[in-house]
């Protein structure tokens, strides 16, 4: 199988371990990842403008329909944009002919021929479970991951089709597949605060902080999440905050791409793991076997 | 002697301009680091920096930038070849020529770099031609590529064009008064009185079998064209040859076929060239190319040209000043250097990745090599009108800082620092980023005409339930129930104790309010701009009000607003 790799703006030079590790995991899965220049999903701009959004969004579908590809994304933002751009031009057809006219400018026209998926959809749909799990060579022991679905990729659920907006199960799935245990949290849907970060940054920072808490007191050791605004948030934000209010470290939060890939044996260099400004290396302490090995240190 | 007044006078205007852009680099104030208390001393900061780098380790930095960066310009030849392959043509094609023709201004033993140099003797017979057709392929590949890319198209400019125009100018001159003097028998007749003989006439070579020989020699072999035509034969022409050696004047004259380009123009004009030649058009295409040459010498620091030296400082400066701290005096002299450095060759443009915006805002400033040129104005202290200023703070905000534009750009300039820089400036001039503009704007606003208005609520007058119409159909805001359970899951509510109080109406009044056509009232709302767009009210709604996309969208209609007012508020400032 093969896709697109949508990136998005944030990755290049704010979060590259997403890169680095969710190339290295499709690798090893075998799901290719083509490598087209995109622009900007639009989801910064829909604030201002409807239709500089829907553009930017049917751009991206165009270029990857000329090539006869589904786009395949780590951010849940742009898989919300892409994905609701889609549902828009399909439904609207003054809205897909105006879009078609500025496309066709350019050379390229928008027809509806692919979609988009999100890299935890694939895995757990495309390339699935089982097969991961045949892959997964050194689980992790006593290790409790908060899986952080965050709210572009769940909601709208009709149009985002993603998973079951009040009980999803999909990341939780691909969490344990690793041997974490994925912990029950109340606030695991709710968003991350990202968005108004920026426009609002007490608010922001607040819901960061409820959600960190919130994760904690449910016993877990990580936050995991799958989306690159999101880690931004759990990770540079909150290592502002922690800096601002001189705490402790509430949580530090994993890319799913980084926990998997661990999970089947890949070298940390390879995933990106000295790129988090939160130090997740730690997270060895639960790996297969430590506590076995006679010479292992404790657990933390 | 008129030469060379011209000559000095253009010099002079040449330093003054380089000494005026070097001032301005040691004085423009660029982004808050520029204008913090330890910005001073800008020269003794770059001169300490220059040292630094020199002295130290980063000196094979410096040599491998120039080497690659500056000589082989390895990132134009990354971003596209035929690019690379234009502007090596004018790069090396000018540069090259400069050395072995402009510089022979008084002919022969005035060049500094060749003993016996003669402009119409090989090599520099052939390589003037070949250099000269280097820059005229590359200005016509640039000509082209101007023309033909659209994303370069839509943001050429006078400065552009006066670029290419002056080089067209000096090369096209060049060649044709190369190919006027080829054919002048007037040349011929001087170049023989000065060499053979002050008495020689051409027009008496009826007379003098030598001359006639001569002549004919030159008429067929070097492409003069005289008067009259010669009859050639084959004896005369061997005399001619013996001439030629005898009077010694091939020690001087290469064939000039060598010329491969102006013998050939020479071939074109064939036909006119006695004419050409009674009328002194070669002296005329003489003025032409040297004057072309000094304007474009004096205005050289005014026009793109300046990049020459510019840009090298800018690729030298960011190969070392990216790797460590630097003092902010230096990050201010830098930002005003990288001002100059831009060649607005478009690639940052080109690859943007929100470029596409430009074509639904037509807002040139979202274009990165536009915004650039827009901050030159910005930092040269120029008044800008409210709308130029509100249209910079939008494509200075509309830019995801993604740093592809940083990444490919030619000449190495941070650009991605000049954008922070920007938005610190317009924050400071009172134009902070779109959303909190329209945020301030419209809720104050409307604030104040909710609390005016009275009488009667007459919901189905109101145009902008009408205009919802992406979200929702008008009827459904009447679906509502006032069940509040979009205001019960939305997390920011549940963030404050006392929600009704910081947030002003909550989604569900947001949505009832709008149903009864008091669009004031909702747009006071803080809450439109403290939304977090999680999408629970949508998700949760019971009746199918698409909450989070109305909220959307009355963000959208208030920067509309505020959009237009700016644009009207200008225009009416115009007609005043």
């Amino acid at each position: 199988m093969e896709y697109a790799l949508f990136l998005g703006c944030k990755i290049p030079h704010y979060a590259p371990q997403y890169e680095t590790a969710t190339r290295a995991v499709c690798s090893e899965l075998k799901v290719g990842l083509a490598n087209i220049e995109f622009n900007c999903c639009g989801y910064p701009v829909r604030h201002l403008d409807f239709d500089s959004y829907l553009v930017s969004s049917a751009r991206n579908l165009a270029l990857a329909e000329s090539r006869n590809l589904d786009i395949i994304t780590p951010c849940k933002c742009c898989y919300g944009s892409l994905k609701k751009a889609i549902h828009l031009l399909k439904e609207n057809g003054s809205l897909r002919e105006k879009i078609n006219r500025t496309l066709g400018e350019q050379g390229l026209a928008y027809e509806g021929k692919n979609t988009v998926r999100h890299i935890l959809q694939v895995f757990y749909h495309e390339v699935g479970t089982d097969t991961i799990k045949k892959m997964v060579t050194a689980p992790f022991e006593g290790l409790k991951i908060a899986a952080h679905y965050g709210c572009h990729a769940l909601r709208p659920s009709n149009i985002m089709e993603f998973d079951d907006p009040a009980q999803p199960r999909i990341f939780d799935r691909l969490v344990e597949v690793t041997g974490a245990k994925s912990v029950d949290w109340p606030l695991k849907t709710q968003c991350c605060g990202n968005p108004l970060w920026g426009k609002n940054d007490a608010m922001s920072k607040a819901l960061t902080e409820k959600k960190l808490v919130d994760a904690k007191q449910a016993g877990a050791d990580y936050l995991c999440v799958a989306c690159t605004y999101c880690q931004i948030q759990f990770d540079t934000v909150q290592d502002e905050m922690l800096r601002e209010k001189g705490r402790d470290l509430l949580l530090p939060s994993i890319l799913y791409p980084q926990l998997l890939g661990l999970s089947m044996g890949i070298e940390p260099e390879k995933l990106g793991m000295s790129d988090n400004i939160l130090s997740i290396e730690s997270i060895s302490s639960f790996a297969h076997n430590q506590n076995h090995s006679e010479s292992s240190a404790h657990p933390e | 002697m008129f030469f060379t007044i011209t000559l000095y006078i253009a010099l002079l205007i040449f330093v003054i301009g380089l000494v005026y852009k070097l001032t301005r680099w040691l004085s423009y104030k660029i982004g808050d680091t520029a204008r913090a208390s330890e910005a001073g001393n800008r020269f003794g900061n770059a001169v300490k920096g220059l040292l630094g780098a020199v002295f130290s380790a980063r000196i094979i930095t410096l040599v491998k930038s120039f080497f690659v960066d500056v000589i082989f310009q390895w990132r134009i030849l990354k971003e596209d070849p035929l690019r690379w392959i234009m502007h090596i043509c004018i790069f090396a094609g000018f540069f090259l020529l400069f050395f072995i023709h402009a510089l022979d201004y008084n002919n022969a033993q005035a060049s500094p770099f060749f003993s016996v140099y003669y402009s119409t003797l090989n090599p520099y017979l052939f390589l003037r031609n070949l250099f000269g057709l280097m820059v005229v392929a590359g200005v016509g590949i640039a000509i082209y590529r101007r023309v033909k890319i659209r994303k370069m198209r839509r943001t050429t400019s006078r400065m552009d064009w006066y670029a290419v125009v002056i080089l067209a100018v000096i090369m096209v001159s060049g060649f044709f008064l190369e190919a006027t003097k080829i054919v002048s028998y007037q040349r011929f007749q001087d170049m023989a009185q000065e060499y053979i003989d002050p008495g020689v006439e051409i027009a008496n070579y009826q007379d003098d079998e030598d001359l006639k020989a001569l002549m004919a020699y030159w008429q067929q072999n070097y492409n003069v064209v005289f008067p009259a035509h010669i009859e050639a034969t084959g004896e005369l022409l061997e005399r001619g040859r013996e001439m030629n050696e005898e009077n010694q004047c091939q020690q001087c004259h290469s064939r000039p076929q060598w010329a491969f380009l102006s013998y050939g123009v020479s071939d074109i004009i064939h036909p006119v060239a006695v004419g050409l030649t009674r009328a002194g058009v070669a002296t005329g295409l003489w003025y032409i190319h040297f004057l072309a040459c000094f304007m474009g010498l004096a205005y050289l620091p005014f026009s793109k040209f300046f990049h020459i030296f510019s840009t090298p400082v800018s690729l030298l400066t960011n190969a070392v000043m990216g790797k460590q701290e630097s003092t902010p005096a230096n990050i201010a002299t830098r930002r005003a250097m990288e001002l100059d450095a831009c060649m607005h060759c478009s690639t940052c443009s080109v690859r943007c990745s929100v470029s596409q915006i430009f074509d639904m805002l037509h807002n040139s400033s979202i274009l990165p090599s536009e915004k650039l040129i827009a901050l030159k104005s910005l930092a040269s202290g120029e008044k800008l009108s409210a709308e130029e200023l509100r249209e910079m703070a939008e494509g200075a905000h509309i830019c995801t800082s993604c740093r592809r534009c940083t990444d490919v750009c030619p000449a190495g300039i941070n650009l991605q620092d000049l954008w922070f820089s920007i938005r610190e400036d317009l924050e400071r001039l009172g134009h902070p980023q779109p959303f909190i503009l329209a945020r301030e704007t419209i809720t104050k606003e409307s604030a104040e005409k909710a609390a005016k208005s009275s009488g009667p609520i007459r919901p189905d007058e109101d145009p902008l339930r009408q205009s919802l119409n992406l979200s929702i159909q008008a009827s459904t805001f009447s679906n509502c129930f006032e069940c509040q359970t979009c205001t019960n899951v939305c997390p920011v509510v549940a963030n404050f104790d006392n929600p009704r109080r910081e947030l002003g109406l909550l989604p569900h009044q947001i949505m009832h309010s709008l149903g009864l056509g008091l669009r004031n009232d909702a747009l006071s709302s803080r809450m439109v701009w403290d939304c977090v767009t999680c999408y629970q009210c949508q998700e949760h709604c019971p009746q199918g009000v698409q909450v989070a996309d109305v909220l959307y969208e009355l963000r959208n209609f208030s920067y509309e607003t505020v959009h237009n007012n700016s644009a009207d508020s200008d225009r009416k400032k115009a007609t005043v």
